[in-house]
């Protein structure tokens, strides 16, 4: 019936330079089409790296040591460079949290819309243009036949995350890597682009790993969240069961951590017996 | 992303490890600065005069050959990189001192920087033989004009280093900090700011050093330097080069050592200015 | 009738064509916890530039504690500055790098009182103990210490020379979800214990509404609202503030997952 998209066994990711720091210790994550996994975790967790070696894209100081992951059938550890550009694009793309660093500053952005295109499919400059406008329209940017051209930096943020939602969703992948997209971006625009994706990623059966530190956020979007810990995955629950009932230690104390409307203000928020008992925030 | 915490020192220690080039720098400089240092102890008869034996080709018995009176052409060398070091010195230290005052008034003050620096610019502008010239004619060729003329011509590169620093220290987020504790702009700049600013002019300080050994030593060779009975080996590779046909090593010798010497310190400086560069990145 | 540790009137600010604070007036009353909540751009954190005499303001009027502040010269300004501090946002880089822990804490004791170094040292201590950090620290650097730690030696240094009022300018915005529980719950020991009067800045609704008493709502210089906590949910809420209160994460959350179950 429905094969993963994504499929990770045992990954072990560490530092090149040195053999005995672990960043992250054996995780394991399966993703079916169309499901959307929340990977909720502090700084320092992992998360970000995880994500971005799905990707093949971690950061040359970082390795993966050992482990698999398959993303829609296609093996990623250990490919090359040529092999990962391909399946990059069609079978599963990302959105990152800065907008105005991923983007080209100098080419316009139907320019870098193009190019994605191209990049993948034998397809002619205008029938690209107009793809591209086309996307840039399912986004949400306004008069899309005109700002095609416009450069990043005429845009406000929340029209480049949209335009680079349009660029990662350009070439249909099947998995769609967002980390912490809305992180820099307004509480209200930050709704917006949320319903964006909602939209998109239904309309399209797309896979979705959303990336975040805010579990509340994470509970919005996500059909499943995966509470991520110092390179670990330490609960996998669907949504509503997680915020229910918790059952590692540390979900339970990031989710008595999170003020939310009903939070009591006359109490303290995360009592120090919880803290005590996580070893997490800032404990010296 | 999992932030790795590295000593200061270890990583100092552990970059200049992996970089043999700079080790051989520092190794040339500290071996040429210790002959010079102790030039008195090792070759305490330089002075001797030994007019039979003039000009003698470097051998076993003379290393660096013998001078038009019959001195050691080592023992020269020696003294003379002494005095060459003290002035380039003298320079670094002086165009720090300026330089770094200059920059942290041109960034803090917005009013006068544009003297400030316009200044500076019209310093680097001008031609340095025609500067020393002037000098020089007004004020004698002694080591400490030297040195105020070099400081002087090398201070407005501080100054900039300085000032872009110093902007940058003063738009961070702890300096508004310190304003509402209340300290004033002055205790902000020497005491909290300068700190933070200094490691990226000690890199340009060796290079200025490098800078000024070269000044000094065109200078001295057309005769504005250093004036006999002083030496340096500015002075020494002018007596040499007009000596060239008698005795071929008395120009190439000082014209080797200041090359190396030079090229010593741009090494450490290049090299200094690319891991700061990186630490504060 | 108690009056307003900080009383501010018509306040204006202006970069050059463009009015970042447009005609602001509130007062805090001693002892609260006073939100001011906005999106970037709203003013919020040029209000708090300006109450701590950072900023000069366009036109309006400041008065802490009865006297006027805004046009105090810069030694009067000093005998005020003991009373007010602030807590910033990026915990790292609002400390200076190259001083140790002891010498960022014990900088207030040293521009506003005269001390031995040994007395300081023991104030030093004592604060580090207020805010739950090991004496052992001292000797650290920022770079040395957790982005929650670097936060507490801020608030350290900010209560050396006992104020009575803190601006908390977002200062739990950059940290992780559980450092940032154990923050809040220490600013809100010390107001008790010391008596704190807090101007709470920050975009998440819902820490500002777990924090503080009173909220002003802003956008784009101007103050849309001033109101109690709840009031902040009623229907009677300025649309705006309502919009915000339907885009924060947490109502988010319960939105989106009604949105499925009926679209199921």
């Amino acid at each position: 019936m429905d094969k993963p998209v994504l499929e990770v066994r045992d990954l072990r990711i560490g530092l090149r330079a040195d053999s005995t720091v672990e960043l992250v210790h054996g995780v394991n994550l399966d993703i079916v089409p169309g499901e959307r996994v929340g990977l909720v975790g502090e700084s320092g967790s992992g998360k970000s790296l995880l994500s971005l070696s799905i990707m093949g894209l971690q950061p040359t100081a970082i390795e993966v040591r050992s482990g698999s992951i398959r993303v829609a059938d296609h093996e990623v550890v250990g490919k090359n460079e040529k092999y990962l550009d391909k399946l990059r694009g069609l079978t599963m793309a990302m959105i990152y949290q800065d907008p105005m660093s991923s983007l080209n500053p100098v080419r316009s952005v139907g320019n870098q819309i193009v190019e994605a295109i191209r990049a993948h499919d034998v397809v002619s400059r205008v029938a690209a243009r107009r793809a591209a406008v086309d996307l840039l329209g399912s986004v949400g940017v306004r008069d899309p036949h005109r700002t095609v051209d416009n450069y990043p930096h005429e845009f406000s943020g929340g029209m480049r995350q949209r335009v680079m939602i349009a660029m990662a969703i350009s070439c249909e992948p099947q998995l769609l890597l967002a980390d912490e997209p809305t992180t820099a971006l307004d509480v209200t625009t930050q709704a917006k682009i949320i319903e964006l994706l909602d939209d998109l990623v239904d309309q399209r059966g797309m896979s979705v790993i959303f990336v975040t530190h805010d579990i509340a956020l994470a509970a919005s979007f996500c059909s499943r969240i995966d509470v991520m810990r110092e390179g670990e995955i330490v609960e996998t629950q669907p949504t509503a069961k997680l915020l229910a009932a918790p059952r590692h230690p540390y979900t339970r104390a990031l989710l008595a951590a999170i003020c939310t409307f009903d939070t009591d203000p006359n109490f303290p928020l995360l009592s120090p017996v919880m803290a005590a008992g996580v070893k997490g925030g800032d404990n010296a | 992303m999992t932030t790795l915490k590295v000593s200061s020192r270890r990583s100092l220690l552990r970059a200049v490890y992996d970089q043999p080039s700079v080790i051989v720098a520092l190794g040339t400089i500290l071996f040429i600065a210790l002959i010079s240092a102790f030039s008195p102890l090792l070759f305490p008869n330089a002075d001797k005069i030994d007019a039979p034996n003039r000009l003698l080709p470097p051998s076993p018995e003379h290393w660096f050959g013998t001078d038009e009176l019959g001195r050691e052409l080592v023992a020269r060398m020696a003294h003379a990189g002494q005095l060459t070091l003290v002035i380039a010195l003298g320079a670094m230290a002086l165009s720090i001192i300026l330089g770094v005052l200059w920059g942290m008034l041109a960034g803090s003050h917005g009013w006068i920087e544009e003297v400030l620096m316009r200044t500076a610019d019209a310093i680097m502008a001008v031609p340095i033989i025609l500067f020393a010239l002037v000098f020089v004619a007004a004020f004698g060729s002694s080591p400490e004009v030297l040195i105020v003329i070099l400081g002087i011509l090398k201070a407005p590169l501080v100054a900039r280093v300085t000032r872009a620093s110093t902007m940058v220290e003063l738009a961070s987020d702890y300096v508004r900090g310190l304003a509402v504790v209340g300290l004033n702009k002055r205790r902000i700049l020497f005491a909290e700011i300068l700190p933070n600013v200094f490691p990226v002019i000690v890199a340009v300080a060796t290079l200025n050093i490098a800078s000024a050994i070269m000044i000094e030593a065109a200078l001295s060779f057309i005769g504005l330097g250093v004036q006999p009975p002083l030496a340096s080996w500015g002075t020494l590779l002018k007596i040499g080069y007009g000596l060239i046909h008698q005795a071929w090593w008395y120009a190439l010798i000082p014209a080797i050592a200041i090359t190396i010497v030079i090229a010593a310190f741009n090494e450490v400086g290049k090299w200094l200015e690319r891991f700061l560069d990186r630490r504060v990145a | 009738m108690t009056e307003p540790i900080v009383k501010v009137e018509g306040l204006v600010k202006d970069f050059g064509n463009v009015r970042a604070v447009d005609d602001v007036s509130f007062s805090i009353m001693p002892g609260e916890t006073f939100g001011l909540v906005g999106e970037s751009g709203s003013g919020k954190s040029t209000i708090a530039a300006m109450l701590l005499c950072l900023e000069k303001p366009t036109a309006g009027i400041i008065n802490f504690d009865g006297t006027r502040i805004d046009t105090l010269s810069p030694r009067k300004l000093l005998r005020y500055r003991r009373r007010m501090q602030l807590v910033m946002q990026d915990p790292i880089s609002s400390l200076n790098r190259c001083k140790t822990v002891e010498q960022i804490v014990g900088l207030p004791l040293l521009v506003h009182e005269n001390l031995t170094v040994e007395s300081r040292r023991n104030r030093v201590l004592e604060l580090l103990d207020m805010v739950g950090l090991p004496g052992s620290f001292l000797g650290r650097y920022p770079h040395e210490l957790s982005g929650g730690q670097c936060q507490r030696v801020s608030i350290a240094r900010s209560l050396a020379v006992s104020p009575s009022f803190l601006v908390l300018d977002e200062a739990v915005s950059a940290v992780d979800v559980l450092t940032q529980a154990q923050i809040l719950n220490l600013l809100n020991v010390l107001q008790e214990e010391l008596g704190l009067t807090y101007l709470f800045v920050s975009h998440d609704l819902a820490v500002v509404r777990y924090m503080c008493s009173r909220i002003a709502v802003m956008r784009g210089g101007k103050i849309l609202e001033i109101s109690e906590r709840e009031q902040i949910f009623s229907s009677d809420a300025h649309p705006y503030t309502r919009e915000l209160v339907a885009a924060s994460p947490a109502s988010l959350a319960s939105a989106v997952q009604d949105h499925r179950k009926e679209k199921a």
